[in-house]
């Protein structure tokens, strides 16, 4: 067997390490500033990141289908709104109650005033209502004319609930509630000195838009003059800041229940031992400062997608801290002083502890290529993060271990040695691998047989309403303003003629009223809008009101002439459809907030009606709900690309460090298990992949391969002492396989902190990592040693290698 | 014209010629009222004028929309003036002509004919803080001045450009007004207004109008050649070019009345 030179690669990084933790130990004073220096360093820098979760985070500002929105954006406005639906319980005229009207158009008048970033505002009590009388044309707003008496207002009410431009808008269809529009000047993404309140205020999150003003419009809601009036709210505004409180408070108190909880793992595992406890917390709270300065430094921004960073950090540090504790604690315990301990678990440790960071890192990084920007820029800073993880944990783990009294501490001494519970279960596993390895390999073919045909029934999309738990604020008010009022979700359809006016030709706007016609077909499509309304509504008035003439104006002179009449009689809503030269015009749907399949399904149906009825101008697809398709459609791409790819590099950096294509393919197959199996389950389960669930193949496999990584390791050099796959298989589950369960009970412990979020895809996506994570424990410890035994890829089976076996015991240079 | 033509009486009523100080030089109150009366004064008594123009409204992007229209004003003692306009261009709404009695605190009584449909219809709109015509002056910014609408103050002498300018608030005194407050540039020497700033609800400055290329028409009454209107929040910007300005043209009240309008052309 060749195995001397085979191997010669990675014994020469473990002595490099070797001779990097004699020197670090030899240094400790040195390596403790430079922790300390990279500590004030990083949380510096951290100090200036900024939390952003607006859509225009999530895109690169060059994507074609973000550039389309931002273009309609700088035509149209900013198109972020909040929407405040509201209704009387006491009194039977619903929004239309005369007490209740005159304290909405109080309430109208305040949140125009007070509330910061407002644009205007619309409610029943200034919205236009345009009526005929006779020959006399008028555009009313109830506020600036409102009755005097509740029978005056109740006939004015039926006569609005007559206007289908009003129901399902301002007011539902059954006349129970009213709605308020605040349309917003600026949009999450607008530069930051845009976005304070008070610009000498700062950048804490409560002086930024879109906080100050959902705490602004909450304030005023609380008032007492609105008693009696039960108020429900939404929209981007009350969405982002909803994000926003989260990432915030969840940010800092999932970092702290993972920390705690780690602490209370680590105690228990390391029995009390201090080095135990401060060593994991003080390697993940450096590693995360750093994390966060490198987000500072590339421009990076923190987003929804960040929550999931500090967990993750935490566990992989601890993670590697734990491997780095346990070699350390079996060296002490065989009586090796202090500095020959330090660079023996450097030594045996770092090098995989290298190769697991390189490859979660790779697990990461596969989805920097991603269209979506959020997604892109997540895979960098948690994969620079794992690195510098890695860098933290060498560094703050030999300060700890090279501290203390030179006699092993009777826990560490027994630790070793001792036959406990944990020691005799390693043992019988590894006695299960040796007596039934073909048939746990078949039963694991089996299961993922199953997995694959699960696999083929998985469905991915989202729904934004669904992310939030039911609990939330955000989710009960959004669900009820839902049912209530309908969709939430914005599709817009831009119809540019290329030439001024071109916008109002008739032959344009009869394609656009059939187009809506369409559109409003669709079961999840609850309200559409375009100038044609207005323009029907015009033509309606004119002819006093008779609904025979709710239709086109028949020649372009009489349509240019009506809208000249709607803004001459103070009609301020052509901006909204019409763009200032009216070569440009749009039709906006409402969707509602469901399954975004079907949003996509819908957005399908209107282009190939497009397809089949050419306008005979171009028709840009845009909004909101476009985007939100674009998202999980990157997500989806990324992910299945990422997923090759990084099963890919990973493969090829396992072939190159074990210097064997069969032993690095070997190494892949219980990394393929977990994901398989948890896939799968979802298939066979119906669960929706969310963007947060489609992530999970991609970092547990980068996750997962660390553990391979370390007992293939072990796996290996305990052949080569032994010279006897069985031998092998039991020192290595005795040895590693106690780490392996250690780390998977964190990781695991670690990701189900996700539970405790508000986010409801947060939540999941920790179940299902966590599952994960135990799945490739299960493959680690029964697969991977009976596929080694069954394939022997370390070369056939020999005599034990005396020097080898001596080599624990050997004299430290 | 109903509202563009008092664009012009915002010029107008702020402009005329001989110079002199306000009477009142007491408190700020009163020297700003002073000021606004003065100007009122020299912008009165021009009986009737005849003019056209171009509104050129121009979008956050530089898109820009042309309308050119005709305008007759027939001054009153007794209320607000009569104006009658005529769109010229786009083609499609040529013909189209508005017909304004002006009621200074009241809502104006307005009448459309609309060539397409060959009818004349009433219209109202008592939203004064609208936008007029889509462009980025609001009702309220060309109503017909009346020293009640609003309570005056000085504010300070300053610069403007070459000339020497009294800075004074006007706060709108009447119900549903967008804004909380202006401040106006009068030059000390013809009492023209140079610069109106306007301040929304909020106080915050919302728009600015200038006035550019004053011309003397009749040895008496100034009028500016071009209002520039800036909406700051919006980004846009409405532009008003006068030309052929002409006064005492002989119109009388049978030129404003609806049979005035349909035949208007």
């Amino acid at each position: 067997m060749k195995r001397d030179s085979q191997f010669d690669y990675l014994r020469e990084a473990d002595r490099l390490f070797g001779r990097l933790g004699l020197w670090m130990y030899g240094h400790k004073s040195v390596v403790f500033v430079v922790a300390i220096a990279m500590v004030a360093a990083g949380a510096f820098l951290a100090t200036r990141t900024r939390i952003d979760n607006s859509f225009d985070s999530f895109f690169d500002a060059t994507d074609p289908a973000f550039s389309a929105y931002k273009t309609y954006q700088e035509e149209f406005g900013s198109d972020e709104v909040a929407y405040l639906l509201y209704s009387v319980p006491a009194s039977s005229h619903g929004p239309f109650d005369l007490d209740a009207m005159q304290r909405i158009a109080e309430l109208t008048e305040a949140l125009e005033y007070e509330v910061p970033f407002v644009k205007d505002v619309t409610s029943l009590s200034n919205v236009e209502f345009i009526t005929a009388d006779g020959d006399f044309l008028e555009i009313h707003e109830l506020a600036l004319d409102m009755p005097d008496n509740q029978a005056a207002l109740s006939e004015r009410g039926l006569a609005m609930m007559g206007k289908p431009a009003y129901r399902g808008a301002i007011v539902d269809n059954g006349a129970t509630h009213g709605a308020i529009v605040l349309e917003m000047t600026v949009t999450s993404s607008d530069p930051l000195d845009l976005l304070r309140l008070d610009p000498d205020g700062g950048n804490a999150i409560e002086n930024l838009y879109p906080q100050a003003a959902n705490n602004r419009i909450v304030e005023i809601l609380a008032r007492p003059e609105y008693r009696g009036i039960d108020f429900r709210w939404s929209g981007d505004v009350a969405m982002n800041s909803a994000y926003h409180e989260v990432i915030e408070s969840e940010s800092v108190t999932q970092t702290l229940l993972t920390l705690a909880l780690v602490s209370l793992i680590a105690l228990v595992c390391f029995r009390m031992q201090l080095v135990g406890l401060f060593g994991p917390l003080s390697v993940v709270i450096l590693s995360m400062i750093l994390t966060v300065g490198f987000m500072s430094i590339a421009g990076y921004k923190i987003g929804v997608m960040f929550l999931i960073a500090p967990t993750l950090l935490i566990a992989i540090g601890v993670a590697q801290s734990v491997h780095l504790i346990t070699e350390f604690n079996l060296m002490r315990a065989r009586g090796m002083d202090r500095r020959r301990s330090v660079k023996r678990a450097l030594e045996r440790v770092a090098m995989p502890c290298l190769l697991a960071a390189f490859t979660t890192a790779t697990g990461f990084v596969v989805m920097s290529g991603s269209n979506l920007r959020a997604l892109a820029e997540m895979a960098v800073y948690l994969g620079v993060g794992v690195m510098l993880t890695f860098v933290a944990s060498i560094t703050v783990m030999v300060c700890f271990m090279s501290m203390g009294k030179e006699k092993p501490p009777r826990s560490v001494a027994a630790d070793g040695g001792k036959q406990d519970a944990f020691r005799r279960l390693l043992g019988r596993v590894a006695a299960l691998d040796s007596k039934r390895p073909l048939a746990i390999v078949i039963l694991f073919g089996g299961i993922l047989a199953g997995s694959l045909a699960g696999i083929g029934k998985l469905h991915v999309g989202f729904n934004l309403l669904d992310e939030f738990k039911p609990h939330t604020q955000f989710r009960r008010h959004t669900d009820y303003i839902q049912n209530v009022m309908g969709g939430m979700l914005n599709v817009v359809f831009v119809y540019d003629s290329g030439e001024p006016d071109g916008a109002r030709s008739r032959d344009l706007l009869a394609h656009l009223d059939a187009f809506q016609a369409h559109a409003d077909a669709s079961p999840i499509v609850e309200k559409t809008y375009s100038v044609v309304d207005i323009l029907k509504d015009v033509n309606q008035s004119f002819h006093g009101d008779d609904p025979a003439y709710y239709s086109l104006p028949d020649s372009d002179e009489l349509i240019a002439q009506y809208l000249l009449m709607y803004e001459l009689s103070g009609g301020e809503e052509l901006g909204d459809y019409l763009s200032g030269d009216h070569s440009r015009t749009t039709l906006e749907l409402r969707v509602d907030l469901t399954d975004s399949s079907r949003v996509q399904a819908l957005v399908d149906d209107m282009e190939r009606y497009l397809q089949e009825h050419p306008a005979g101008v171009e028709v840009r697809t845009t909004g909101i709900g476009l985007l939100w398709i674009k998202m999980a459609e990157y997500i989806a791409d990324s992910q299945m690309w990422g997923y090759s790819l990084a099963f890919g590099i990973i493969a090829v950096v396992l072939c190159l460090a074990f210097r064997s294509v069969k032993v690095g393919l070997l190494a892949m197959i219980p990394n393929l298990f977990p994901v398989i199996l948890a896939l799968g389950l979802m298939g066979w389960q119906s669960v929706q992949l969310d963007y947060f669930r489609l992530l999970v193949a991609t970092v547990a496999i980068g996750i997962a391969v660390d553990d391979t990584v370390h007992i293939t390791t072990r796996l290996r050099s305990e052949f080569l002492r032994h010279g006897n796959y069985e031998r092998a298989i039991r020192e290595s589950l005795l040895s590693t396989g106690r780490a392996l369960v250690i780390t998977t009970v964190v990781l695991s412990l670690a990701f189900l902190v996700y539970l405790a979020s508000d986010l409801e895809v947060l939540a999941n996506f920790g179940i299902l990592l966590s599952t994960t994570m135990v799945a490739a424990l299960v493959a680690d410890l029964f697969l991977l040693p009976c596929l080694v035994l069954l394939l022997k890829p370390f070369g056939p089976e020999r005599a034990a290698e005396p020097a080898a076996l001596a080599a624990d015991f050997a004299p430290t240079h | 014209m109903p509202r563009a033509a008092s664009v012009l009486l915002i010029a107008v009523m702020l402009a005329p010629p001989a110079g002199g100080e306000p009477s009142g030089s007491g408190d700020a109150e009163q020297k700003g009222a002073a000021i606004a009366a003065e100007a009122d004064r020299r912008a009165s008594g021009f009986v009737d004028s005849e003019e056209s123009f171009t509104m050129v409204l121009r979008d956050n992007r530089g898109r820009e929309r042309r309308r050119t229209l005709r305008a007759q004003t027939f001054e009153r003692t007794d209320d607000g003036n009569w104006s009658l306009t005529i769109f010229d261009e786009p083609a499609d709404v040529k013909g189209t002509a508005m017909l304004t009695y002006s009621h200074g605190l009241e809502p104006d009584d307005q009448w459309l004919y609309l060539p397409a449909l060959k009818r004349v219809k009433r219209i109202s709109s008592k939203n004064r803080s609208g936008a007029f015509m889509g462009s980025e002056f609001a009702f309220e910014d060309l109503s017909d001045f009346e020293m009640e609408k609003y309570r005056y103050r000085y504010l300070r002498d300053e610069a403007c450009g070459d000339l020497a300018c009294f800075v004074s608030e006007w706060v709108p005194a009447y119900e549903h007004s967008g804004y909380a407050r202006m401040e106006l540039w009068h030059d000390r020497e013809e009492y023209r207004v140079q610069k109106t700033l306007y301040y929304d609800r909020r106080n915050a400055h919302l728009k600015t109008l200038r006035f550019r290329d004053y011309q003397l028409h009749d040895e008496r009454f100034w009028r500016a050649s071009t209002l520039a209107m800036t909406n700051h929040k919006s980004g846009k910007t409405t532009l008003l070019h006068y030309n052929d300005i002409r006064f005492g043209v002989g119109l009388d009240e049978r030129d404003f009345d609806q049979t005035a309008l349909k035949r208007a052309k």
